[in-house]
């Protein structure tokens, strides 16, 4: 989570609004995320729209393709601060928060402005 | 509150990146549009009044590729050229992708 020093640092938030396997598209996402950690940004992830099905636990033995989501597990390990749902697309898909992967905090459409509106980086 | 300059690039009618851009879009940030969201500037019957508030922007190079440079855009948005959009880059405190 956020170290002491985090007020000094750059804010950064990284969209995710791809659903999963859509193409290289969520992983590439993925290494935006560490990229910016790597330059000490203070990144926060927010899955959007469609990109909320990322965080959903997925697969059996069925699943013919590898789960690059299972990445998102260690986004807080690698020191991301803060991790966000958007609230209307969990609703619009059916998905309790507490079925997420990840915690995400769920926010509402005017908490997602403001979050966004806040940053000095948008990725 | 921080202005937010929105790039749209990808058709609006295919893409939902216009419709997740409005819903945090706040007074003060600016849209621009251009690839195959210029359709999006044009006046006409199925086109989508946009919020107050908020400067819509049309990459007018793109318009003529597309084709579509003699239509008549939306009475709230104004063109802009690669220079002017270098200029809006600069202008907003930030930028947003979609």
């Amino acid at each position: 989570m956020a170290s002491p020093a985090s007020s000094t640092r750059r804010r950064a938030l990284v969209l995710m609004r791809d659903p999963p396997h859509a193409g290289i598209r969520p992983r590439e996402r993925l290494d935006l995320i560490l990229m910016a950690l790597a330059f000490e940004l203070e990144v926060s992830v927010a899955f959007v729209g469609a990109g909320v099905l990322q965080l959903l636990p997925r697969s059996g033995p069925g699943d013919p393709l590898p789960d690059s989501g299972a990445a998102l597990g260690s986004l807080e390990l690698y020191g991301v601060s803060g991790i966000y749902a958007d609230a209307e697309a969990l609703c619009a898909y059916g998905i309790e928060v507490d079925a997420l992967r990840v915690p995400a905090t769920a926010l509402e459409t005017e908490e997602l402005a403001a979050l966004l509106h806040r940053q000095d980086l948008l990725l | 509150m921080k202005r937010i300059l929105h790039l749209i690039h990808r058709d609006p009618l295919a893409a939902g990146d216009l419709a997740a851009c409005r819903r945090v879009c706040r007074p003060g940030d600016g849209v621009l549009l251009s690839g195959a969201a210029v359709s999006a500037a044009l006046a006409g019957p199925n086109s989508e009044a946009l919020e107050p508030g908020i400067t819509w922007y049309v990459l007018s190079s793109d318009l003529a590729l597309y084709g579509l440079g003699a239509r008549i855009l939306q009475k709230t948005v104004d063109s802009v050229d690669y220079p002017g959009f270098v200029d809006l880059v600069c202008e907003y405190d930030l930028c947003q992708s979609w």
